[in-house]
């Protein structure tokens, strides 16, 4: 067999691998059943979360390893994560479906087992060894091909963001503006159903719920009656996004830049990036609680920023380009408290999403 | 009761246990479209398609097969697959009935092509394997015509061919030419 072209790269996964052994079909048996039951930990264990190294090793006759430390029975994974943030070293079998751990084994030595498959996943980036031969999985955005979950949430956030919020195509969204036509300001009226924010969180969760391509086997739900537990009762998160089959959670707030005008065409607020600052410690109290609540559940923290900040210089009652798409590329400058939010492997970095008005020369 | 085939009853129920467990829940379309790309793989083998037991035409742009459709139906009233609102999941009912097939030999090269296909989507988003499972030759050209015949995979056939053939590989792994054929669609529905 000569080898594939360079553009497949999964099955110069599958190449390289079974070129490493002398019998192929044994290999990607192999494969097959490592595929399968990664996918099945990750349902446990969000790769994205984790810090350390995370070693899968799949003997090709289901035999133990050479290893001198006894293997033990693993009765629950994401616990022995949470408890190992360093390196956890797994063994799967094809007929029983237990995982087996093993613990204080040295990386170099498991990389040298032999009539092994040995799955490694580091800091965003995957590998297969066999033999000695190391094989790269193809990169994806953040976490692992197998774990698809959060993926698939920024995927669909970021389809919103260029389909739905760019030019309020949503007709729940479009509740936002006092000026539907033009775009230059948002509406405020001073109480709950009148601000931007609930149109906002009806529009996302509508999206969401209907997002169903992507988001497979997952519910939408908006938090306002139901607190994260343990808050206070009157701010709770705007939406929260459960996995029917994963023990995933995402905890999207919601918050919007710019000015307001009320129903009478007065200039009620200005809302700038210290909103935006706000609403991530916001988040962090929800995700901290949410963690205390929930400790065996994977927690995605994620900020959503409408952006409708403009430069208001008009001509002839219209926005230039110039004004009205100023702050279109400015990215939010955090402070260093909020950066170091960010720093938590469960946080996202906040979406932002520029909502654009109709703008004239 | 209308008799269904036992590859139908089978079929449909392997696909919908992966399906479920891989992406939670499933639509019965996706069905369609998993059986009829594992056609694709058994034809790629050398047999003929009458053999694969099923035959598929076009609706809503997925392939349809009626057997398979009867028999999702079957297992929709024995309680093996229940519908939560738009998609629908695996009982655990029909995960149990499963098993029992698993050992039967009648079904192994039906058992590796099915797994073969599922497997292969792991690697990929979900998204990105039903819009390029979708992107297939054959299905394009049989919306284009726009009429109520049988599907022909000869067009799909011929590229998986010449695709592994150029490679050079051989009488491997079904996991290979799946693997295969769904990243030559995927590219082009980049392009």
């Amino acid at each position: 067999m000569s080898s594939p072209d360079s553009q497949f790269l999964l099955l110069e996964l599958a190449f390289s691998l079974s070129r490493a052994h002398k019998n192929s079909s044994l290999v990607f048996k192999s494969f097959k059943a490592l595929i399968e039951d990664i996918v099945a930990i990750y349902k446990n264990i969000e790769p994205m979360n984790y810090s350390g190294t995370i070693y899968i090793i799949k003997h090709f006759l289901d035999s133990d390893t050479d290893f001198k430390v006894p293997m033990t029975l693993c009765h629950n994974v994401l616990q022995h994560s949470l408890q190992n943030p360093d390196e956890i070293v797994l063994h799967i079998f094809q007929e029983d479906l237990n995982i087996y751990i093993y613990e204080n084994e040295s990386a170099s030595r498991i990389e040298e087992l032999s009539e092994c498959l040995i799955y490694i996943y580091h800091n965003n980036a995957e590998r297969m060894i066999l033999n000695g031969t190391s094989v790269s999985l193809p990169r994806v955005l953040k976490g692992s091909t197998f774990s698809q979950y959060y993926i698939e949430l920024q995927t669909a956030l970021d389809y919103y963001r260029m389909n739905v919020v760019r030019f309020s195509s949503c007709e729940i969204l479009k509740n936002i503006w006092h000026d539907l036509d033009n775009r230059y300001y948002l509406e405020s009226n001073g109480s709950g159903n009148d601000e931007p924010e609930i149109h906002i969180q009806k529009s996302l969760r509508q999206f969401l719920s209907n997002y169903t391509s992507a988001l497979r086997g997952t519910t939408v739900d908006v938090e306002r009656e139901h607190n994260v537990i343990g808050t206070s009762s009157h701010k709770p998160v705007d939406l929260i996004v459960r996995w029917k089959d994963a023990n995933r959670v995402a905890l999207i707030e919601i918050k919007w830049l710019g000015k307001t005008k009320n129903r009478k065409g007065v200039i009620k607020g200005n809302n700038g990036v210290s909103r935006a600052i706000n609403g991530l410690n916001q988040l962090y109290g929800y995700y901290c609680k949410q963690k205390t609540d929930t400790p065996s559940c994977n927690i995605r923290a994620q900020l959503v920023v409408l952006d409708a900040r403009r430069l208001y210089e008009f001509a002839d009652g219209y926005l230039t380009s110039k004004c009205g798409l100023h702050f279109q590329n400015e990215e939010i400058v955090l402070t260093k408290a909020s950066e170091r939010i960010l720093e938590i492997t469960d946080f996202e970095r906040p979406a932002r999403m520029f909502a654009e008005p109709n703008c004239r020369g | 009761m209308i008799a269904v085939s036992k590859e139908s009853y089978f079929d449909s129920l392997f696909l919908a246990n992966k399906l479920d467990e891989y992406f939670s829940s499933f639509k019965l379309e996706e069905i369609h479209l998993f059986s009829y790309f594992s056609s694709l793989l058994y034809i790629s083998r050398g047999n003929p398609p009458s053999t694969w037991e099923h035959r598929y035409t076009i609706k809503d742009d997925y392939p349809f097969c009626v057997g398979i459709q009867e028999a999702l139906e079957r297992h929709i009233s024995v309680d093996n697959i229940s519908r939560s609102g738009d998609l629908y999941d695996i009982t655990g009912r029909g995960a149990h009935e499963i098993t029992n097939f698993l050992h039967l030999s009648m079904f192994k090269e039906r058992i590796d092509l099915l797994q073969a296909v599922c497997t292969s989507t792991v690697l990929l988003t979900y998204s990105t394997t039903i819009q390029s499972l979708l992107s297939s030759p054959d299905l394009v050209r049989s919306r284009v015509g726009s009429n109520r015949d049988w599907i022909h995979q000869d067009l799909s056939n011929d590229i998986l061919l010449k695709i592994l053939n150029d490679l050079g590989i051989e009488n491997v792994d079904p996991l290979i030419p799946a693997l295969t054929w769904l990243e030559h669609l995927s590219k082009r529905t980049e392009k």
